[in-house]
C-alpha cells in the first residue's frame, strides 16, 4: 500500500461534517477535532499610523521672585506643564470602506533619572470608532468612544474660536508643522488664523453622536449623548450630556433648534442631581453681502442649593459689508441672563461657582475658565452679562489691521471680584506651578493657574453688609492687531502687534475708562518679528509690556495703603529652524520682569529658555 | 503586572517601528493588521417590589466602554505566523487617558513544518468530541432572537467560544496520511495544554494531553480513537496528591447512499477513570459511555430524521467535556446587590444571556453547579453522567429556504438513583421554527421571524412523599428583524424562562461525590424583552441602538420581585 503524506491544510475539510442543524453539536464526527478556527482572520482593510516626536526642556531662573519659586530660582523641566506626551503615535484602520476606528498612543519619559520606573505610557484621546451610512434620502454619521471633537452650536457646545487675536511666538503642543518655518507666520499675516487641528473651536465629547444630512427639503440634524469632560467621570452613576439640533436650510440661510443637557448626580444614591439645560434657536440669514445671524434660547441651571429657573441667551450679530461703510463691520448684541450655565459652550460662568465644578470631586479647581467678574477678550462671553461688540478689519497696503471693541454691563450684582489676566508673561508663570491647576496661590493668594496660563482676583470694597457689590459693574474691551509684511535687508519679515486697552467701571461708559474712576485699567501690548534668515531658518523676537492700575474701591495692600499699580515687561527671542522635512527645532529665550508697585511680595524678574523639537510623520 | 504592562508597551512599540512603511499596505506577505474596535454606553435602571423602602441602592447604574483589539500578524516565512493581539480598552467617562487598560488579548505562534504537520503554540481554540473535550452551550437551549443574539455574540468573541471549543494555552499538531490505492486517510491530531502551574506549595503542575487518530476510508466510513488525559505532574509540588482523568473513546460514522437517501450510522463509545493519586480518601471513579445514532437524510440537506440511544455511567467523569460556560454563582455586572437588607440579586435571564462576566474561559476538575432551570436534564451536555435514554432529532428547510424547523425529544433516565432505588425521569423538547418572510413575499430586503422553545420535566415518583420530584420548566424566545431600510433593522424580541416544580440537588466533595441532598423548589418567571434598531455598515459592523426590559418573578423564596429596564447603544466592527 502506497502511503504518502498530504498537506494538513487539505485533510482538515475531508473528514465528513453531516452535522445536524442544532445549536448542540452532539454527535461526536459533526465536527473536526482540533485547531479552530480554521479560516486566518482577515486583515483591515486599511491602518495607518501617524503622529509626533516632541521633545521640550524649559530652564528658568528667577533673580527675584515668589516665595515659593524663590526657594528653587532655578528651575530645569523636561517635558510640558499640560502632560503633553513626547510621542504620540495615531493607530487607525478599517475593516469595512465606510467604517473606520481609531486611537492614539502616547509614550513620555519625564527624564527625571529613574528610568523605566518614571516612564509613562497611556492613550491621550482614547478610543473613536466612526461609520458612515448613505441613504437613498440622506446619509448618517456615526461616531462613538471618545475624545471625539465636536462642535454644535455657539450656546450648546462649542468652545470660543476667537478673533485670532493672539501672539504667535509662544508655540502651543498642538501647533502643526508648515510646509516650511516661515509658513506659520505666513499663514497667520494671510488669514489671520493658525492651521489648526481638529479641534479648533470644538469641545471634546464622549459617547455617541447621530449626525444626519443630506436629507430631503434641506433638513439635518444631530443627536448626542454621553459625556463632557468638566460634566462626566468613571462613577457608575448616570452622569451624562445629551443634546442636539434638527436644522434646514443651507449655509446661506438656515434656522435650526438645538439643545445641550447635563445631569449630575452629587452622591452615589442618586438622591442630589445638579445639572443644566439649553435650549436654543439659531438662524443665518445671507444677502448681498449682508449677513444677519444668531443664537437665542433658554437655560438653566439646577441643583439642591440653587434653582431660579430659566435665563436667557441671547447673540445676535450682523455683518454689514464693506461697501457700505468702507470698511466690514461686525455688530454683535448679546445678553447672557446669570441664570444661564453651559460649561461646553463658548460662554463662561461667572455667576454660580458649584457650577464651575469639574467632577473631580476638587470644588476649588478651575480647568478652564475663570470665574467671577472677568475682564474677557472681545469675543469672549460670559453669563450675567449684556453688551455689544464691534470687529472690523482692513488693509493698507502690506498693512493689516483689524480691531474690536465691547462695551459690555453685567446683569446682576453678584460678584466682588474681578478677575483678569497678564498675557505677556502668561505662559511662564503659568510654568511656576508644574503638573497641577492650584487656585489661590501666589504671595497674596489671588492668582489661579487654569490651562496654559494664569488668571488674577481681585476684591471689591464697595460692597455692601451681605457681601453684595453695591454698583453695577460695566466693561470696555479695545483690541487693535496690526500684521504687517515687508522685506528688510532683501529678507522677508513680518512685524505683528497687538494691543489691548480695557477698563471695569460702576458707571456706563462708550470708550474704556483711562481714569481712576474704574475699578480696574489694563493695557497690554506686544509687538513681534519674524524675520526669514534662510529657507529653514527664522529668527524670531517678541517684547511685550502690560500695565494695570486699580482704584481705592479695591483692596489695597495693609503696607502701603495702595490698591494694585502693575507693571510687566518680556522681551523674548529665538529661532525657528527647520532641521529636515516634517522636523524643526523651536528655541525662544525671554527675559520677564514684573512688580506691583503697592504690594511689594507681588514681583518676579529672571529668564526662561525652552527647546522644543517637534518631528512629525 | 507591572512588568507585564511593560512587556506588552515594549512589545507594541518594537511591533510598530519595525513597520517598513507607516501606512499599512493589508495582505501584504509578511505583516497585516486584524483586530477590531467596539463601544458600548449602557444605562439601566432597576426597580424593586419590597415593602420595606430602599435607601441604600443606587437604582440607577451607567457605564460602557470603547476598546480596540489590534491584533499583529507576523508572517516570518510562508510557513510560519505569529499573532500578537492587544486590547486597549477606555472607560466610558474617563478622558484624556483616565480609566485606561492595556491587555494581552491573544499570543500564538503556528506554522506547518516541513510542509506536513500543521503546529499552534500558545493561546488556541481546541475541541475534541462531546465525551472528551467538548465546550457544550447546554444552558442555551434556545434560538436567541436577533435583538438578543447581537450581545451573545458579543459574549462568545470575549470568551473565545468558537462554537465548541474552550481557548487554551499550550501546543497543538495534526497532520495527515493519505493511501491513494484504496482511498483511505490517516488523520493525527495531539495537543498539550497547561491547565495551570504550580504555585509550589499544595497545587502541582497540571497538563491536558489529548489525541486523535482517524482513519477515513473511501469516505464512507470514519474510525476513530480519541485519547484525553488531563494529570497533575510528579514532584512539582509540595505535595504527593495528584489529579487524574483519562478518557478513552471510540468513534466512528459509517454513510451509506440508499435511493437517494443518505443514511448514517455513527456514535461514540469509551470509559473514564477519575482519581487523585496518593489521596487515601479519593475514590476512584470509573465508568463508561454509549453513544449511538441512525440518521437518515436526503442529500441536499433539506431534511433529515435521527434517532440516538445515550448511556453515560454514573461514575463517567470526563471534565474536559463537563465544565461549564456558565457560572451561576458569579455576581452580575451591575446591581450586585438590592433591597434594603444588601440582598445579593439573584441572576435573571438577561444575565444568562448578555453578561461577559458569567461565563468561564476554562476547564475545571471539579463539577460546577447548574441552574436546574435552564437545563435540568443534559446540565452537562452531551457528557452529563448517570444518563440513559432515546433520543430523536429532526430537521426541515423549505426549498427556497423560506421556512426552516428544528425538533427535538430526548426521553432519559437516571440510571443509578441518587439516595434512593426510584429514578428519576427526563424529557427534553426543543423545536426552533425560522421563517424568511422577505423571501416569501419577494422582497429585496430581510424580513425574518423566529421561534423557539425548549420544555424540560424531570420526574420521580415514590411512595415516599419527600423523594417524589416533579420539576417542570419552560423557556421560549422569539425575535423579528425587518429592514425597513437598506441595511437598517428593526429588531424585537421576546424571551421568557419559567420553572416550577421541587428537586433534591446533589452537594457533592472535592471528588465529585454525593454526600447530600439539598431541596430545591422553586416557582420562578424571567422574562426579557428587547427592541431596537441595528445598522449594518458591513458584515459585521453594526450600530445597535437596544431597549431591553427584564422582569424577575420569584414567588417560593424570599427575593423581592425587580424589574431593569437598560438602554444600549453598541458599535461593533469585528472579525
Amino acid at each position: 500500500m502506497r502511503v504518502t503524506l498530504i498537506k494538513t491544510y487539505l485533510l482538515l475539510p475531508l473528514i465528513a461534517c453531516i452535522g445536524s442543524g442544532f445549536s448542540q453539536d452532539t454527535n461526536s464526527l459533526a465536527s473536526t477535532p482540533g485547531i479552530y478556527p480554521k479560516s486566518p482572520a482577515a486583515a483591515f482593510q486599511r491602518f495607518q499610523v501617524s503622529g509626533y516626536y516632541r521633545f521640550i526642556t524649559n530652564v528658568r531662573h528667577l533673580q527675584e521672585g515668589y516665595t515659593d519659586q524663590m526657594k528653587t530660582p532655578f528651575n530645569i523641566f523636561v517635558g510640558d506643564d499640560s502632560q503633553i506626551p513626547q510621542l504620540l503615535l495615531n493607530l487607525g484602520g478599517s475593516v469595512a470602506p465606510n467604517t473606520r476606528f481609531y486611537t492614539d498612543f502616547y509614550l513620555w519619559s519625564p527624564m527625571m533619572g529613574g528610568g523605566m520606573a518614571e516612564n509613562v505610557k497611556g492613550l491621550n484621546l482614547g478610543v473613536s470608532l466612526t461609520g458612515t451610512h448613505d441613504f437613498e434620502h440622506g446619509t448618517l454619521q456615526v461616531q462613538t468612544g471618545g475624545i471625539n471633537w465636536y462642535a454644535l452650536t455657539p450656546f450648546t457646545f462649542h468652545s470660543n474660536p476667537g478673533f485670532n487675536r493672539f501672539s504667535v511666538f509662544e508655540r502651543n503642543p498642538w501647533d502643526p508643522m508648515t510646509r516650511n518655518a516661515m509658513d506659520r507666520y505666513q499663514t497667520f499675516y494671510q488669514t489671520g488664523a493658525m492651521n489648526q487641528d481638529t479641534r479648533w473651536g470644538r469641545q471634546a465629547f464622549q459617547g455617541i453622536i447621530l449626525e444626519a444630512s443630506n436629507l430631503p427639503n434641506g433638513f439635518s440634524g444631530t443627536m448626542m449623548f454621553g459625556k463632557t469632560q468638566l460634566n462626566g467621570g468613571m462613577a457608575p452613576l448616570p452622569n451624562q450630556s445629551f443634546g442636539g439640533k434638527v436644522k434646514n436650510g443651507n449655509d446661506n440661510r438656515f434656522v435650526s433648534i438645538n439643545t445641550f443637557n447635563n445631569q449630575t448626580w452629587s452622591d452615589s444614591l442618586l438622591s442630589s442631581r445638579m445639572g443644566f439645560a439649553m435650549h436654543t434657536l439659531e438662524f443665518t440669514w445671507k444677502k448681498n453681502g449682508w449677513k444677519l445671524y444668531g443664537e437665542t434660547g433658554m437655560g438653566k441651571y439646577y441643583s439642591k442649593m440653587y434653582n431660579k429657573g430659566w435665563g436667557e441667551a441671547v447673540s445676535l450679530k450682523l455683518d454689514i459689508p464693506r461697501k457700505i461703510l468702507a470698511l466690514p463691520l461686525q455688530i454683535h448684541y448679546f445678553r447672557i441672563s446669570p441664570r444661564v450655565i453651559n460649561n461646553s459652550s463658548v460662554f463662561w460662568n461667572s455667576s454660580i461657582l458649584e457650577g464651575n465644578n469639574t467632577g473631580a470631586g476638587n470644588e476649588s479647581q478651575l480647568v478652564l475658565a475663570p470665574f467671577s467678574s472677568s475682564m474677557v477678550p472681545v469675543g469672549q462671553l460670559t453669563n450675567n452679562r449684556t453688551g455689544i461688540e464691534l470687529n472690523t478689519e482692513t488693509s493698507v497696503g502690506p498693512l493689516k489691521i483689524n480691531a474690536g471693541y465691547t462695551v459690555a454691563k453685567e446683569l446682576e450684582r453678584i460678584a466682588t471680584q474681578i478677575t483678569y489676566a497678564h498675557p505677556v508673561n502668561n505662559l511662564a508663570v503659568s510654568r511656576f506651578w508644574r503638573w497641577s491647576f492650584p487656585s489661590g496661590v501666589g504671595p497674596y493668594s489671588n492668582l489661579t493657574k487654569v490651562y496654559r496660563g494664569v488668571f488674577e482676583t481681585i476684591d471689591l470694597l464697595d460692597v455692601d453688609a451681605q457681601d453684595k457689590p453695591l454698583k453695577d459693574k460695566y466693561f470696555n474691551t479695545a483690541e487693535l492687531q496690526m500684521k504687517y509684511k515687508m522685506r528688510f535687508l532683501g529678507k522677508e519679515l513680518f512685524v505683528n502687534y497687538l494691543g489691548t486697552y480695557a477698563s471695569v467701571q460702576q458707571f456706563p461708559s462708550a470708550f474704556t475708562v483711562l481714569t481712576e474712576k474704574a475699578y480696574l485699567r489694563t493695557y497690554y501690548h506686544q509687538l513681534e518679528a519674524y524675520l526669514r534668515l534662510s529657507q529653514n531658518l527664522v529668527w524670531c523676537n517678541y517684547a511685550g509690556a502690560e500695565r494695570i492700575v486699580a482704584n481705592y474701591d479695591t483692596r489695597t495692600d495693609a503696607i502701603s495703603r495702595r490698591p494694585k499699580n502693575q507693571e510687566g515687561y518680556a522681551i523674548a527671542t529665538g529661532f525657528d529652524i527647520e532641521m529636515s522635512k516634517g522636523a524643526g527645532l523651536y528655541i525662544r529665550q525671554r527675559k520677564m520682569q514684573y512688580r506691583d508697585r503697592s504690594f511689594s511680595k507681588d514681583r518676579y524678574k529672571g529668564w526662561e529658555t525652552t527647546v522644543e523639537l517637534k518631528i512629525f510623520f | 503586572m507591572k512588568h507585564n504592562t511593560t512587556n506588552i508597551v515594549k512589545y507594541t512599540i518594537c511591533l510598530l517601528f519595525g513597520l517598513p512603511g507607516l501606512i499599512l499596505a493589508q495582505n501584504t506577505s509578511r505583516f497585516s493588521v486584524t483586530g477590531g474596535a467596539r463601544s458600548l454606553l449602557s444605562n439601566a435602571e432597576i426597580k424593586v417590589a419590597d415593602s420595606v423602602p430602599d435607601e441604600v441602592t443606587a437604582k440607577k447604574n451607567a457605564g460602557g466602554y470603547a476598546l480596540m483589539d489590534l491584533g499583529f500578524n507576523i508572517r516570518p516565512n510562508a510557513n510560519t505566523e505569529i499573532m500578537g493581539m492587544i486590547r486597549i480598552n477606555n472607560r466610558f467617562g474617563g478622558f484624556w487617558g483616565a480609566g485606561v487598560t492595556f491587555d494581552v488579548r491573544q499570543l500564538w505562534l503556528k506554522g506547518i513544518i516541513a510542509d506536513r504537520v500543521r503546529y499552534q503554540l500558545g493561546d488556541i481554540n481546541l475541541k475534541q468530541t462531546p465525551f472528551t473535550f467538548w465546550n457544550h452551550d447546554e444552558d442555551n437551549r434556545i434560538q436567541l432572537p436577533a435583538v438578543f443574539g447581537l450581545q451573545r455574540d458579543i459574549v462568545n468573541y470575549e470568551t473565545f467560544y468558537v462554537p465548541n471549543t474552550w481557548r487554551q494555552q499550550g501546543a497543538a499538531m495534526n497532520f495527515g496520511l493519505e493511501s491513494g490505492k484504496i482511498k483511505s486517510e490517516w488523520n493525527f491530531h495531539s495537543y498539550l495544554n497547561r491547565l495551570n502551574a504550580t504555585n509550589f506549595g499544595n497545587l502541582p503542575e497540571r497538563l491536558h494531553f489529548g489525541s486523535t487518530a482517524n482513519w477515513v476510508f473511501q469516505k464512507n466510513l470514519s474510525v476513530a480513537y480519541n485519547h484525553s488525559r488531563i494529570f497533575d505532574v510528579k514532584e512539582t509540588a509540595l505535595s504527593n496528591i495528584r489529579f487524574e482523568n483519562t478518557v478513552n473513546t471510540a468513534s466512528w460514522e459509517y454513510n451509506q447512499s440508499l435511493k437517494g437517501r443518505l443514511l448514517t450510522l455513527g456514535g461514540e463509545a469509551g470509559n473514564s477513570s477519575y482519581r487523585w493519586l496518593q489521596d487515601t480518601s479519593s475514590p476512584h471513579l470509573q465508568d463508561f459511555f454509549v453513544h449511538a445514532f441512525l440518521r437518515v437524510g436526503n442529500k441536499d440537506k433539506r431534511w433529515s430524521v435521527e434517532g440516538g440511544y445515550l448511556n453515560v455511567g454514573p461514575d463517567f467523569r470526563s471534565v474536559a467535556a463537563q465544565s461549564k460556560r456558565l457560572d451561576v454563582g458569579a455576581q452580575p455586572q451591575f446591581f450586585n446587590r438590592y433591597t434594603q437588607l444588601q440582598t445579593d440579586r439573584p441572576l435573571n435571564l438577561l444575565d444568562y444571556t448578555t453578561n461577559a462576566a458569567l461565563f468561564r474561559n476554562g476547564i475545571s476538575t471539579r463539577l460546577q453547579a447548574y441552574n436546574p432551570l435552564l437545563n435540568n436534564v443534559l446540565p452537562y451536555g452531551m457528557a452529563t453522567f448517570n444518563r440513559k435514554g432515546l433520543y430523536v432529532k429532526s430537521k426541515w428547510q423549505q426549498a427556497k429556504n423560506i421556512v426552516a424547523a428544528e425538533v427535538q425529544h430526548h426521553s432519559l433516565s437516571e440510571i443509578l438513583g441518587q439516595g434512593t432505588a426510584e429514578l428519576k425521569k427526563f424529557r427534553i423538547t426543543q423545536a426552533h421554527l425560522n421563517w424568511d418572510i422577505g423571501k416569501m413575499l419577494g422582497y429585496k430586503k430581510q424580513w425574518k421571524m423566529q421561534v423557539s422553545a425548549c420544555q424540560q420535566q424531570t420526574h420521580r415518583s415514590s411512595e415516599r412523599t419527600y423523594e417524589v420530584i416533579e420539576l417542570n420548566s419552560l423557556q421560549m424566545g422569539a425575535g423579528m428583524e425587518a429592514e425597513i431600510m437598506s441595511n437598517i433593522d428593526i429588531l424585537a424580541g421576546y424571551t421568557l424562562l419559567h420553572g416550577k416544580g421541587n428537586d433534591l440537588m446533589s452537594a457533592r466533595d472535592a471528588y465529585t461525590e454525593v454526600t447530600d441532598f439539598t431541596g430545591y423548589s422553586v416557582n420562578q418567571q424571567h422574562e426579557a424583552a428587547a427592541a431596537g434598531f441595528r445598522m449594518r455598515f458591513g458584515q459585521k459592523t453594526y450600530l445597535s441602538l437596544l431597549y431591553q426590559r427584564m422582569n424577575f418573578r420569584n414567588l417560593v423564596q424570599p427575593f423581592p420581585n425587580y424589574s431593569i429596564g437598560q438602554f444600549q447603544a453598541i458599535y461593533n466592527m469585528t472579525f
